[in-house]
């Protein structure tokens, strides 16, 4: 013969046990501790059937999570809720225990495991996590026979054979539970905007430039790239996608040149990214300029420091890059420099005037860049994306006449003054400029951001990086980030595409890991735990007051008094009438329970004094057996 | 006090339960008692049974038209033998005095009564002579017969704490009577059940370890304010009459065993206290003031928290 009492605490005892384990190793001293304490405390009341009341074990939750929540920051938000966890499960456990706080002992042990997670990962995780999910199941039915009967006593078979089928029921579950984890998670569908995803038909940067081809640029927002990465300087966020080597007319395009084997330098900051491209038509791999090597996809290094893949990126996929945040690719026995000197046939004769002011007689390449620079800002040319010069003579026009432009204009205008004034140069394309996400530690780079600047080649040195575009009036100045929100929805659409790209195990636990890391990210303006207390001290009382505007300023005495006369008018539907005072109500049901509660009750209230707390726990419990005593 | 109501009310009075006690709570409020009723209904039989139970001395008073002040209070008479007058008492000289059929006295003699019931004393020839104590008068009033008589005036009415009726007793148990006849031997023999001085302290008692509290006084004044206000009554209850109210209240709730004022001890005393101190428009003489009363006090609520 078992109590059912007896073997739901025992169960009770092992889950939350199962709970406090993984998590042990990284509480601090009082909760490691509490945890025993409360553990033995707790066998022994089960032993002897007792409990602490609640009266005593609320206040001190209070106290605790104050305790708890003062020390909080946002570097240690881990640590002080799994402290506050375990030790909130302590309470539970030494409390009293009805129906209610046996699944809030279940959920709590539950959440401790799931916070150990977030400090280690072994296998010995998942060895807990199913002996608390067998225990859970069984608890749960054990809990059930409880509710119903909390005095119920099993014979030894009924137990065993509860216990049986109630084990037998998270076992069979597990091997589905196996399949959903498979198959679930390998969906390609990204949650957050699968209705709305531009994917597929966008077209990146441009693998030609041709200034003067339309009159506007049009500014989209598109996401292009998502790079997770450490912060960078702004000045340094260039993007490298392609080289256009060649100036075919009016248009720089890229041919097939001549081999070079370009060495980008060691020194300098070394930047791991992570990748991931929105799926795009364009075979070249974008990383931060000058990226040392690409890894993750199988790539052909071309000329001029690009990466190209077979076919287009049409499928959401990810690579690595190494960049180095340097400006300079050197070049491993010199370059053909006549290939990049081309000049169209046709040029017009105040770029060449401007040509030969460049490239004054007997001045080095590093003052003819110089000369350059003095030039363009002296042209004093706005940035604009919109009223572009157009027509074959538009790069003069952009000169000398208008006066304004984008990037294309800026660098293809440079280059071609370097080419003229006998200095080797090209265009890169790619993207300038990200929004960093905090939350997720990544770069969104979208599509309005594509640029394109200028190499020149210095001898003895290698390609240097000019940006002519920053020479401009009015570049640099971009539109604010955006909004909080949908930085925060882009990240979880983030992490969705990241899950299901790089689908495994491993990096399934790691995400949840990430989360945890993302969590002590969290950007919150000047967080103080002395503000936050004030904030507490001011918000509490008012929210107190709300309450007790929004209960109605009901006194116990009411309360009490309500319940009564419910209780009364149901056991006596026909007595209990309209405009009946205590003392009638007990005379005319000759009901003791009523007497009682009117003499407690009236002499208190009669005599202008509240009630005391042990006659409110009479007259509760006289209310409780007035109402067991249904008709 | 309560077993002396249960002895009295449960093997000789029976069915003048009600009437009884609110004699006992008079006594104990120290106030008197107009009984309005038909004759015949055992009104002196209760008062001579109420004053031999509590061991009290009983006096009575047959009112006439003719009945002199003298005659109630005493007089002084020549004593030969001594040469001197000396006092003779009259019947007020008793605990317990049934002054029968009130309205026919002549004016003059009822305030002379009510005075001494007022004032607890008899003034005769310039000496001042005080009641006993405890002192209770039980007047009775024949509403039917109008010819000949002097109706009390509303201001003489309101020295009555209560007026009630007695009403016949129930079928079974005036048949019982009818069987058995009179019991007016048998309760002349009826012994004391309480002391005198239990009597005393049980007024003391009343008047000052009855708690009265600020929720039952607001009722109280709530009750008093309703009929100041009522459309059909153009005065309503005095302050005295609130006064005696709420002694009357206090008196129940020491007969209920309680320390303290209950609203439904002001709600059971308020009809018989209140009713005969209102005073109705002319042109709503007819009214029931006790129905009235009765209606206007279901609709307060009583104060529960």
């Amino acid at each position: 013969m078992v109590r059912v009492k007896t073997i739901l605490s025992i169960l009770t005892l092992c889950v939350a046990l199962i709970g406090y384990l993984p998590l042990a190793p990284y509480l601090d001293p009082l909760a490691t501790w509490a945890f025993p304490v409360a553990l033995l405390f707790a066998w022994f009341q089960q032993r002897t059937d007792r409990s602490l009341s609640g009266r005593l074990l609320t206040p001190a939750s209070i106290l605790l999570f104050l305790y708890y929540a003062s020390g909080m920051n946002r570097d240690n938000l881990l640590s002080v809720t799994a402290n506050l966890l375990v030790m909130f499960l302590s309470i539970r456990l030494v409390g009293e225990k009805s129906g209610r706080n046996y699944l809030q002992i279940f959920a709590l042990a539950l959440f401790c495991l799931a916070a150990s997670s977030l400090y280690n990962l072994s296998a010995l995780f998942l060895v807990y996590l199913l002996a608390l999910l067998l225990l859970l199941a069984v608890s749960l039915v054990v809990l059930t026979f409880h509710a119903h009967d909390a005095k119920l006593v099993l014979e030894h078979r009924q137990l065993k054979k509860v216990l049986g089928v109630a084990g037998l029921m998270p076992v069979a579950a597990l091997p589905l539970l196996l399949v959903l984890f498979v198959i679930l998670p390998r969906t390609q569908f990204p949650l957050w905007d699968f209705l709305n995803r531009g994917g597929g038909n966008r077209t990146g940067f441009s693998d030609t430039v041709k200034p003067g081809a339309t009159a506007s640029v049009s500014e989209v927002k598109a996401v292009v790239l998502r790079v997770t990465s450490p912060k960078i300087p702004e000045n340094r966020l260039y993007w490298r996608g392609i080289v256009l080597n060649a100036l075919q007319g009016n248009a720089w395009v890229r041919v097939p040149g001549p081999e070079e084997h370009s060495l980008v330098p060691t020194s300098g900051e070394l930047i791991h990214q992570e990748i991931y491209p929105e799926p795009t038509n364009s075979p070249y791999l974008v990383a931060l300029n000058i990226p040392r090597q690409i890894t993750g996809l199988r790539t052909a290094n071309e000329a001029g420091v690009v990466f190209k893949v077979r076919a287009p990126l049409e499928k959401r996929v990810k690579y690595e890059a190494v960049s180095s945040l340097s400006d300079l690719v050197r070049v491993k026995g010199g370059i053909d420099r006549d290939f990049y000197l081309q000049v169209p046939a046709v040029v017009s004769p105040r770029l060449q005037g401007a040509a030969r002011e460049i490239s004054r007689p007997g001045a080095t390449d590093v003052e003819k860049l110089r000369l350059l620079e003095r030039f363009m800002r002296s042209q004093r040319i706005s940035y604009a994306t919109s009223g572009l010069p157009v027509g074959n003579q538009a790069l003069d026009d952009f000169l000398f006449a208008r006066k304004r432009g984008n990037c294309e204009f800026f660098a293809s205008s440079s280059a071609l003054l370097l080419r003229l004034a006998g200095i080797p140069a090209r265009l890169v394309g790619g993207y300038r400029g990200g929004n960093y996400n905090e939350m997720g530690g990544y770069y969104q780079v979208t599509e309005d951001m594509a640029h394109v600047w200028v190499e020149a080649y210095l001898d003895g040195r290698g390609w240097v990086t000019l940006d002519p575009t920053a020479w401009s009036i009015g570049f640099g100045r971009r539109a604010a980030l955006g909004d909080t929100l949908r930085m925060y929805v882009d990240t979880l659409g983030f992490y969705w595409n990241k899950a299901v790209i790089t689908y495994d195990l491993d990096k399934q636990i790691s995400l949840m890991r990430k989360a945890g890391g993302a969590v002590r990210q969290l950007h919150l303006p000047s967080f103080s735990v002395k503000g936050a207390l004030v904030w507490i001290a001011w918000l509490v009382p008012l929210g107190g007051a709300l309450l007790w505007y929004l209960v109605g300023s009901v006194s116990w005495e009411e309360r009490v008094l309500r319940r009564f006369l419910r209780a009364v008018a149901r056991r006596y539907p026909t007595v209990a009438a309209e405009h009946n005072g205590l003392f009638d109500l007990a005379q005319r049901t000759g009901d003791p329970q009523v007497a009682e509660f009117a003499a407690i009750y009236g002499s208190a209230i009669y005599q202008d004094r509240r009630l005391e707390p042990g006659e409110l726990d009479n007259l509760k419990q006289l209310v409780r057996v007035i109402n067991q005593h249904r008709p | 006090m309560v077993a002396v109501l249960e002895t009295l009310s449960g093997k000789h009075l029976k069915g003048k339960g009600r009437a009884l006690r609110l004699c006992l709570m008079a006594l104990l409020t120290g106030g008197h008692i107009l009984l309005e009723d038909i004759p015949g209904l055992g009104k002196t039989t209760m008062a001579l049974a109420f004053a031999s139970a509590l061991g009290l001395s009983f006096g009575r008073v047959q009112c006439t038209s003719d009945l002199l002040p003298s005659d109630i209070t005493g007089l002084s008479i020549y004593d030969r033998n001594e040469g001197r007058f000396s006092f003779v008492k009259g019947p007020i000289f008793n605990n317990i005095v049934l002054i029968d059929e009130i309205n026919r006295a002549m004016p003059k003699t009822q305030s002379a009564l009510l005075e001494a019931m007022e004032e607890r004393r008899v003034t005769v020839e310039g000496v001042t002579y005080q009641l006993p104590d405890p002192f209770l008068v039980l007047a009775t009033q024949n509403p039917a017969e109008q010819v000949g008589t002097f109706p009390l005036p509303e201001s003489q009415m309101d020295r009555f704490v209560m007026r009630t009726g007695i009403g016949y007793p129930p079928e079974e148990i005036e048949k019982e009577i009818l069987m058995h006849g009179s019991i007016r031997d048998e309760i002349l023999h009826i012994p004391a059940l309480v002391t005198h001085q239990d009597l005393v302290e049980a007024i003391g008692a009343v008047r000052s370890q009855v708690y009265l509290g600020e929720k039952v006084t607001d009722y109280v004044y709530a009750i008093i304010a309703a009929t100041r206000n009522h459309p059909l009554i153009q005065t309503g209850i005095s302050t005295r009459g609130g006064i005696g109210l709420v002694e009357a209240a206090k008196a129940a709730a020491y007969l209920a065993g309680r320390p303290f004022v209950a609203p439904e001890d002001v709600r059971e005393v308020a009809p018989v206290v209140c009713a005969h101190r209102l005073i109705f428009r002319p042109e709503q003489e007819g009214v029931d003031k006790e129905q009235l009363l009765t209606a206007l006090l279901q609709e307060i609520p009583l104060p529960l928290t």
